[in-house]
């Protein structure tokens, strides 16, 4: 229930944001493309049976790319990999290969996009697919440059796993505070995200599991204004 | 209009021309009288007869009146003790001086006794000499008749012109304190007409600083100045310029940062996992550290805003300001080459009045 109006709160003000965009003719706009290196602080908490939760942690490196057009439609794709340390499941190699399509403009995308996930799971490392729905609110305060967003996702597999019949489920919540510095090409960016993930088979949960990441990022950006 | 100015010039100076010669010619047969009357040593009759050549006043011209002043001088200042009127020697000394500073006592009647009553006479006496020249020929709006002005003490000099009739008068030029300076009759001050053409007088005036003496010449003159017309320069209308900033939105940086920062607490709080990882307490606290920095660093963000950078607008201000300068460039060229080619010109009569 909860996740239910999380979600139609979020879609609810980007509708509002959407219908309220309007052009202005004493500004331009150019087509915004920005390449961030990401540290990530992951926590990741799982439990495979209904007692034990096990933690692990760790920094994930990796990058972000964005691409949005003049009306604010465009694409993101982020790379991320690592060792989560701790004890069970929950640690080792974790690679997230993580692909959106940004369709809307600068206030409001429905967001469409597919994940690759890579992870240990019944003692190997087990690779998955996963396609994503979801929706994104935005705002870039150009005067002080600063870009808020925060956005939403349902994650699932498409289909089961052709060797074990295994599917996942989960969602996605994310917020961002992106800084564009004066006059430089420089974009600073603290992103907090929080996916809930559940591994089934035959409707039975084989895992659930709980991922959080706190990342920090310094990139270069093109076409953001910079006052 | 300059034909005019030209025809009552010629039919005004053939009349003066006749005049003035009748005068020349009696004014010189009693110059004569009067050197004869001095080399006979009939100073009292020599004395009566310069003073009748000054009594010709205007009618005649200055040389004449600087040659009988030194007569009366040396008329009333002879060798023979007993015939000297002192008094109106220095008196004339001072007429002479006044009349022009360079007159001296010229050599035939010069006399040590004469010279040195002079010298006496030259040192109290407050004097100058004003040097005009008779065709000036204006060459562009800032050309200039030259005055020059000499005098044997520090003074203020004033140079001013008057309408014929005397109903407009304005100074055209001055200089503070000067014993030799050439100040300028300009028949434009800047694109405004100073002297109307037609006649008009030139009137230098010098004050001697420490007694307050004043001294007058004045000079007929006629002056041809056409109007000076000119393409007013455009002025830039500041107030056409657009806003290059938007309005700063720190009030709306500061509510959104806050309610993202809201939304991130919320995240970190309510989606959890299912059981037992949500009941088991929050694994991960840092959404209140997070959700914090992204509140305050929008609130502090946003009062740096200083408002969007219009960048349409910029430009169209650079394109207008580029128009005009563009505009102003032309106007000022056409008004250099207008200045140029102006001309006017300026006839004195070289004998002060």
């Amino acid at each position: 229930m909860t996740r239910f109006r999380l979600a139609t709160f979020i879609i609810t003000l980007g509708i509002a944001r959407g219908l309220g965009a309007q052009e202005d003719s004493s500004y331009s706009k150019a087509s915004e493309l920005s390449l961030t290196p990401i540290l990530s602080m992951t926590t990741r908490a799982t439990s495979e049976d209904s007692a034990v939760v096990q933690r692990a942690t760790g920094t994930l490196r990796g990058a972000q790319l964005v691409f949005r057009d003049l009306a604010g439609a465009g694409l993101m794709l982020r790379y991320s990999t690592g060792t989560l340390s701790g004890v069970g499941p929950a640690a080792g190699r974790f690679v997230y290969i993580d692909g959106r399509l940004l369709v809307g403009n600068d206030g409001f995308s429905i967001v469409p996009g597919y994940i690759i996930r890579e992870s240990a799971f019944a003692g190997v490392q087990r690779r998955m697919g996963l396609a994503r729905i979801g929706a994104r609110i935005g705002h870039f305060f150009a005067g002080s440059g600063v870009m808020l967003s925060a956005s939403g996702a349902y994650i699932s597999t498409i289909k089961k796993e052709s060797r074990d019949s295994v599917e996942a489920r989960g969602i996605e919540g994310e917020t961002s505070l992106k800084y564009v510095l004066p006059r430089l090409p420089f974009i600073l960016q603290l992103s907090y995200q929080r996916e809930v993930f559940n591994l089934l088979k035959q409707r039975a949960t084989l895992r659930r599991e709980e991922l959080t990441r706190v990342s920090l990022g310094i990139g270069l950006h093109r076409g953001l204004l910079t006052r | 209009m300059r034909r005019f100015f030209l025809m009552a010039m010629l039919i005004t100076s053939g009349q003066l021309r006749a005049q003035g010669a009748n005068d020349r010619v009696i004014a010189r047969d009693l110059l004569d009288r009067t050197r004869a009357a001095y080399n006979d040593l009939r100073f009292v009759r020599a004395d009566s007869l310069a003073r009748e050549v000054l009594a010709l006043g205007a009618r005649i011209s200055r040389d004449t009146r600087i040659e009988a002043l030194q007569l009366l001088s040396a008329a009333n200042f002879p060798e023979p003790e007993n015939q000297r009127r002192v008094a109106a020697a220095r008196s004339a000394m001072v007429q002479l001086l006044k009349a022009d500073l360079d007159s001296g006592i010229p050599r035939d009647l010069a006399w040590p006794g004469l010279d040195s009553l002079f010298r006496d006479v030259a040192n109290s006496t407050f004097a100058m000499t004003v040097v005009v020249r008779r065709e000036n020929a204006i060459i562009g709006i800032a050309g200039a008749a030259p005055v020059r002005v000499r005098t044997n003490r520090p003074s203020s000099v004033v140079l001013e012109v008057r309408s014929q009739e005397g109903i407009e008068s304005a100074v055209v030029d001055s200089v503070a304190t000067a014993t030799d300076t050439v100040l300028q009759l300009r028949p434009l001050r800047g694109v405004q007409p100073l002297l109307k053409g037609g006649e008009f007088e030139l009137i230098v005036r010098v004050t001697d600083l420490a007694s307050r003496e004043t001294i007058t010449r004045t000079f007929d003159g006629v002056a041809f100045v056409p109007e000076f017309t000119h393409e007013p320069t455009p002025v830039f209308d500041a107030g056409s310029l657009l806003p290059i900033r938007g309005k700063p939105q720190r009030i709306a940086t500061a509510v959104v940062g806050v309610i993202v920062g809201a939304g991130t607490v919320a995240i970190g709080r309510l989606l959890r996992a299912g059981e037992p990882i949500g009941a088991a307490g929050d694994t991960d606290r840092r959404f209140v550290a997070v959700g914090a920095t992204i509140a305050v660093g929008s609130i502090v963000a946003g009062l740096f805003d200083r408002g969007r950078d219009l960048n349409r607008n910029r430009a169209t201000n650079d394109r207008v300001r580029r128009e005009f300068e563009a505009r102003l460039r032309v106007v000022e060229e056409e008004n250099i080459r207008r200045s140029t080619q102006y001309r006017a010109s300026i006839t004195i009569n070289t004998e002060a009045r």
